[in-house]
């Protein structure tokens, strides 16, 4: 139990003192509510004390996400998300061992059902039928074992609000917000969901999932157009899949492929977790070594061996749809992690960020072609070699090619001129500010903690990168853009709209 | 090794701290009290003037926030404007100031990292502030500025129309909220002005003037709550604020006007077509109930039963259980001052639609039937009361909480008698209040999805109706029309010199007319080459042979009835398809010479124009059911046609343009050889003529239908 960090309120005042750069101030007093603290098994804790309202966030990254997923378990990341809701094996169960049985009886019921459902040659409608009937007996079998929902049950009752999840390419994340006296039960409850999942009810999750990605996906023009958007725009890297994972690999994976996934990349050396608000972390540091001590070291997620190969050239896709238009286009850039990182920021800050950014003013100001314009970085994850995106959405009588012209004019405008002293300022003046604001919510805090801790290793550098973004010159925006914007490291999306039945 | 050393840790922890023991069960752990807080209480007072400030000190960062509410809304617009509000509250802020332009400000605020906002809702306008608290000496003017002396530039106003038509456009691509919307429609009825939608038209009427009469009506100090909060101290914000406002005369009161909600509701099986989709989204519900009623409270527990949390039926029941859904959710709505919506909203695939539909209705039913368990009333009470403290979770929300309360007229201390009323509610309340409030007998239900997809017919719930939700095309911005003598007396003569222009000495010669077009068809910048050959003989028999990339295609409509041919397939025409085809000959120009004595045929002057340069006057001219405007120049030459018609591929209806150019004489008669097509501005076609005949030879047979 090593004790990092958390700086003497001494040191705290001589960094302030001396004339350091503006985000080197902030760290100073935010360091000094910030505990670090890591456990003998990996797990490392953030902890900032937050005064005010007796209310706590708590924030668990765990280092894996789609990106750890390959061809027919695409969608199990997010699976296992789901599943981290179902209990353990002393929560949600009336009888474990008993229920323990009953799933084996659904895991081999389903195989048959599978093997039956997919054979090369194709399947007996009737023995398929016969065995899925079989399949759902088992189901209800194993449901009659089931407390339905304890877990989130308990969490209810003790006044737990905002109790969800995500999954994305790098990372999942699980959070929470208690009163401050639930210290306790929601350490119980985090390291017993990582400790001891017992994944029930694992084939009807699986049907909420696949609802989950015909809401998202498939009932959606944009996510029609970003699901083609990313395909299109790797032919290696994992990022080519949308988290949600493909209909057929939904309809396919097993429970056993599940726990293989928990087993591989639950492991407290890829855990963080970030508690924000009023505590004092003294107290509860004893509580939650108690309770997170419990997990099993394991291996970190490896780094991924596949790396996208440079693009040689141009990527199109041309979506017919019966929505109005959309356009997208794409550009390779480096991770997060790479110096020029701040330079991405601070282009996509000017091309699109408020009334004053270039995109905002030409395409739907001046020229009216536009109802949105903006520039993103990080897609679909930033941990690995990502894409700058630009998207748009045309106006009533406009095209998606006007948008592409337009869009192209600002582009080339990075690349020939460089961007005045008053842009690059405000960029900087924003930045500073965005970062006091981030400061503002315990649920904000907890996540940039984390997100920090997780891609550098140091949640300082959430800081630090505020001081990278001051000593910006323009000479580096235009370096970066020449080297990014380039006809062969383009992608290209567009939905187009057609209608109406055929003749 | 490795559990060594976790076992080690361990024993470390059980050594420092014998007391904290770890347990092994969740109902073991023993719950400290909660630490003593004083709830944040913001001061409130109010200027001479009638001003309304809220006012709470959080030094925590160096951060000022102001959210002022307006007594104003969106319900109370003319309908024949509806979204005036929505645009006001836009182009306050972004039109400027009397000292500053939109964009002007757009620069001063960005450079500072500060924001000043608008908005209107639809029973509130709202205006925010958020600065560092060092520029708050700056950014305060501006603020009472963009709220006190908005200018409201035209060309705002017009970026503004642009935004708004791009969201009429768009209204129908995301399932979801055109689901939600349509059915909120349904609930409050066509009567309400919940139920009004923005129109390209509604749109288009709004003017500068209207939301400068807006402002002047509505915005006064004695109709503005001003809520601060951040880092300042109390008595010089004080000062600044009635140096800022003071000034400010009060105005005329505004007290809220009537909203009206159906007083009667009737059941109903609603249905729309949504062919992009692989879920049908489903809802059902009716009219809920007021913050103000009295049975608020066991309605709150209710919905916790009902809808809360993981663990409440909806979620438990039809997503857990069953896995029909990602999203089910559902409640009795409540509205401040009007009632809400009770609405009971799900998603599942197409496969489903049926059994979903059951299994909402069951919940909804069985919350009256199954009354709530002693274990769900306790768990629904406890998960409200244990997370009360949530409310007063920021000094931000805290005061924001308190100026929707003194908005709405609810009592000062709801908040603070809120859990004792929770905690009073009994199983007998929350039976009573589910008998009252919910009405599964007289529920609407909605399903928006692929109809062929479904497990069985939405008609198996009852009589269906389907709804039109077709946008509206927008208005035509043509010179309006005055029916007088003079114009018609002019209008006659304009169609004169086109009818004898193009018409030539013998309209009534024509029998029959040919032509032969290449035709390039764009569409979001892809184009397609179609070769077109029409033939028509008088009065009505028509056949249009199009020759695409994917095959020929072949129409034909004679002696009242008419077929279509891809291939070999052919399949008749419906009636009301062929008798469009017919009447549409009112907008062909030779159909027009030929007929141009028809009594049924009128024509009124419309004003001038300029096509490519050359003057022409304006003439609308109904046949029969077809109606079109045309620009006729000197010579009695068409050069440009208007009308409203459907898109030829997406069945959207639109405002169709035509410029008509290098006419050509062909045995008398002129015919134009260029034809462009725009569609709501957008370029759809180019025709250029190959071949021209008139009174051709015409083989009968081309208008028979092959045998099968």
């Amino acid at each position: 139990m090593k004790r990092l960090g958390r700086r003497g309120a001494i040191g705290a005042l001589l960094l302030a003192l001396m004339v350091v750069p503006v985000g080197a101030q902030d760290l100073a007093s935010v360091e000094e509510r910030v505990t670090e603290h890591r456990l003998e098994n990996g797990l490392t804790f953030l902890i900032y004390e937050r005064p005010g309202a007796p209310v706590v966030s708590f924030y668990t990254h765990v280092d894996v996400g789609s990106a750890q997923e390959v061809p027919g378990i695409t969608g199990l990341a997010h699976m296992f998300e789901h599943m981290a809701f179902k209990g353990t094996t002393k929560i949600g169960t009336e009888d474990y061992e008993a229920e323990a049985e009953a799933l084996a009886r659904v895991d081999a019921a389903y195989h048959a059902y599978d093997a039956e459902r997919r054979r090369p040659t194709g399947s007996d409608p009737e023995r398929l039928a016969e065995l899925e009937q079989a399949f759902k007996e088992t189901q209800d079998e194993a449901r009659e074992l089931v407390k339905a929902n304890e877990f989130g049950e308990i969490i209810d009752r003790s006044g737990g609000v905002g109790l969800n999840a995500s999954t994305a390419s790098d990372r999942t994340d699980y959070y929470i917000n208690f009163p401050a006296n639930r210290v306790e039960l929601w350490a119980y409850l985090e390291s017993e969901r990582f400790l001891d999942p017992v994944l029930r009810e694992f084939y009807t999750e699986r049907d909420v999932v696949m609802e989950e990605r015909r809401l998202r996906v498939d009932s959606q023009p944009i996510g029609r157009l970003i699901e083609q958007f990313v395909s299109t725009a790797y032919i290696a890297h994992p990022y080519q899949s949308i988290g949600i994972g493909h209909m057929s690999d939904l309809q396919s994976f097993t429970r056993e492929d599940a726990l293989e996934f928990y087993d591989a990349y639950y492991n407290p050396s890829n855990m963080i977790i970030s508690i924000v608000g009023a505590i004092d972390a003294d107290e509860i540091i004893p509580t939650i070594d108690q309770y997170f001590s419990r997990l099993e070291p394991g291996e970190p997620t490896p780094p991924l061996r596949t790396v996208e190969p440079e693009q040689i050239g141009e990527r199109i896709v041309r979506i017919p749809d019966p929505a109005q238009p959309l356009y997208a286009e794409g550009y390779h850039r480096p991770a997060v992690t790479h110096p020029d990182d701040v330079v991405y920021d601070a282009l996509a800050d000017i091309l699109s960020t408020g009334r004053t950014s270039r995109l905002y003013r030409s395409l739907v100001r001046d020229k009216k072609i536009a109802a949105q314009a903006f520039a993103f970085n990080g897609f679909p994850g930033n941990k690995y070699p990502n894409l700058m995106i630009f998207f748009a959405m045309p106006t009533p009588g406009h095209t998606n090619d006007e948008i592409q012209v337009a869009l192209r004019e600002e582009i080339d405008k990075l690349k020939s001129e460089l961007v005045s002293e008053e842009e690059l300022e405000r960029v900087k003046t924003r930045v500073k500010a965005n970062l006091i604001r981030g400061l503002r919510s315990n649920t904000g805090i907890a996540r940039q903690l984390a997100t920090f801790q997780a891609l550098f290793g140091d949640w300082r550098e959430l800081f630090h990168q505020v001081d990278r973004i001051e000593a910006l010159t323009p000479e580096d925006l235009q370096r970066v853009a020449r080297a990014t914007f380039k006809e062969t490291n383009r992608t290209v999306a567009t939905l187009y709209t057609e209608q109406g039945d055929e003749g | 090794m490795m559990r060594l050393c976790s076992l080690l840790a361990l024993i470390i922890t059980l050594a420092a701290l014998p007391a904290a023991a770890q347990v092994d069960d969740h109902s073991d752990i023993e719950f400290p009290p909660l630490a003593e807080f004083e709830i944040p209480s913001p001061a409130v007072y109010e200027l001479d003037n009638g001003l309304k400030i809220f006012l709470i000190e959080d030094h925590e960062l160096p951060l000022v926030q102001i959210t002022a509410r307006i007594r104003t809304g969106s319900l109370y617009e003319p309908a024949a404007k509806t979204g005036l509000a929505g645009i006001m509250g836009e182009v306050q802020r972004t039109g400027g100031t009397r000292s500053m332009s939109g964009d002007e400000l757009d620069e001063f605020l960005e450079s500072r990292a500060a924001s000043v906002e608008t908005s209107i809702g639809n029973t509130v306008g709202f205006a925010m502030m958020d600065t560092l608290a060092e520029d708050v000496d700056e950014i305060l003017p501006v603020f009472v500025e963009v709220l006190r002396y908005p200018e409201f530039s035209e060309d705002k106003l017009e970026l503004a129309k642009v935004q708004a038509n791009s969201a009429i456009a768009r209204r129908n691509d995301d399932v979801n909220s055109l689901t939600s919307r349509e059915f909120s429609r349904l609930v409050y009825g066509e009567d309400s002005q919940l139920s009004r939608m923005e129109e390209y038209a509604t749109i288009d009427a709004i003017t500068r003037e209207d939301l400068i009469a807006w402002h002047a009506k509505y915005y006064h100090p004695n109709n503005i709550y001003v809520g601060v909060v951040g880092d300042f101290d109390s008595a010089e914000m004080k000062r600044k604020l009635a140096e800022a406002f003071g000034s400010w005369p009060a105005g005329p009161s505004f007290g809220g006007g009537e909203i009206q909600v159906p007083s009667e509701e009737e059941p109903g099986v609603y249905f729309i077509e949504k062919s992009d989709v692989t879920q049908a989204n489903i809802r059902i519900g009716h009219l809920g109930i007021t913050y103000h009623n009295p049975d608020y409270f066991p309605v709150v527990v209710m919905n916790e039963v009902l809808g809360g949390g993981f663990s409440a039926r909806l979620f438990s029941r039809i997503r857990s259980e069953k896995g029909l859904a990602y999203g089910v959710r559902g409640r009795v709505g409540a509205g401040f001052l009007h009632p809400g919506a009770t609405t009971f909203s799900m998603q599942t695939k197409s496969e489903s639609m049926g059994e979903a539909v059951d299994a909402l209705f069951k919940e909804v039913r069985g919350m009256i039937t199954e009354p709530a368990t002693e274990k769900e009333l306790q768990l629904a009470k406890d998960s409200i009361l244990n997370s009360f403290v949530f409310n007063y979770a920021s000094k931000a929300q805290v005061l924001g909480q308190q100026m929707l309360f003194s908005y709405y007229g609810l009592p000062d201390d709801f908040l603070e008698k809120y859990r004792s009323n929770i905690e009073q509610v009994t199983g007998a309340d929350v039976q009573r209040v589910a008998e009252t409030y919910l009405h599964p007998d007289k529920a609407k239900l909605l399903v928006v999805g692929k109809a062929e997809d479904f497990d069985r017919p939405l008609s198996s719930f009852g009589k269906v109706t389907e709804l039109d939700i077709a946008i509206p095309p927008p208005p035509v911005r043509e010179a309006a029309i005055e029916l007088t003598d003079e114009t018609r007396a002019a209008g006659a003569e304009i169609l004169a010199r086109m009818t004898s222009a193009i018409g030539g000495e013998t309209p009534q010669a024509l029998e029959a007319f040919r032509t032969v077009d290449e035709v390039v068809v764009s569409m979001q910048g892809q184009s397609m080459a179609i070769r077109q050959d029409f033939v028509l003989v008088f009065p009505d028999r028509i056949r249009v042979t199009l020759q695409m990339p994917m095959g020929e295609q072949v129409m034909v409509v004679s002696e009242g009835q008419g077929f279509q041919m891809m291939g070999p397939q052919s399949r008749e025409m419906p009636p009301d398809q062929v008798q469009r085809q017919i009447s549409d000959l009112g907008r062909n120009l030779l159909y027009l010479a030929r007929y141009r004595d028809a009594p049924d045929l009128e024509a009124v002057a419309a004003g001038s124009g300029e096509v490519d340069g050359t003057a022409c006057g304006w003439v609308q001219v109904t046949l029969g059911e077809a109606v079109s405007r045309l620009c006729v120049d000197g010579e009695g030459m068409v050069r440009k046609q208007t009308y409203q018609s459907t898109h030829p591929f997406t069945g959207a209806p639109g405002n169709f343009e035509v410029v008509f150019s290098d006419y050509r004489e062909v045995d008398g008669y002129l015919v134009p050889h260029r034809q462009t097509t725009r569609i709501d501005g957008v370029e759809f076609a180019s025709l250029t003529r190959q071949s021209a005949e008139i009174n051709p030879e015409i083989d009968a047979s081309l208008f028979e239908r092959p045998a099968a």
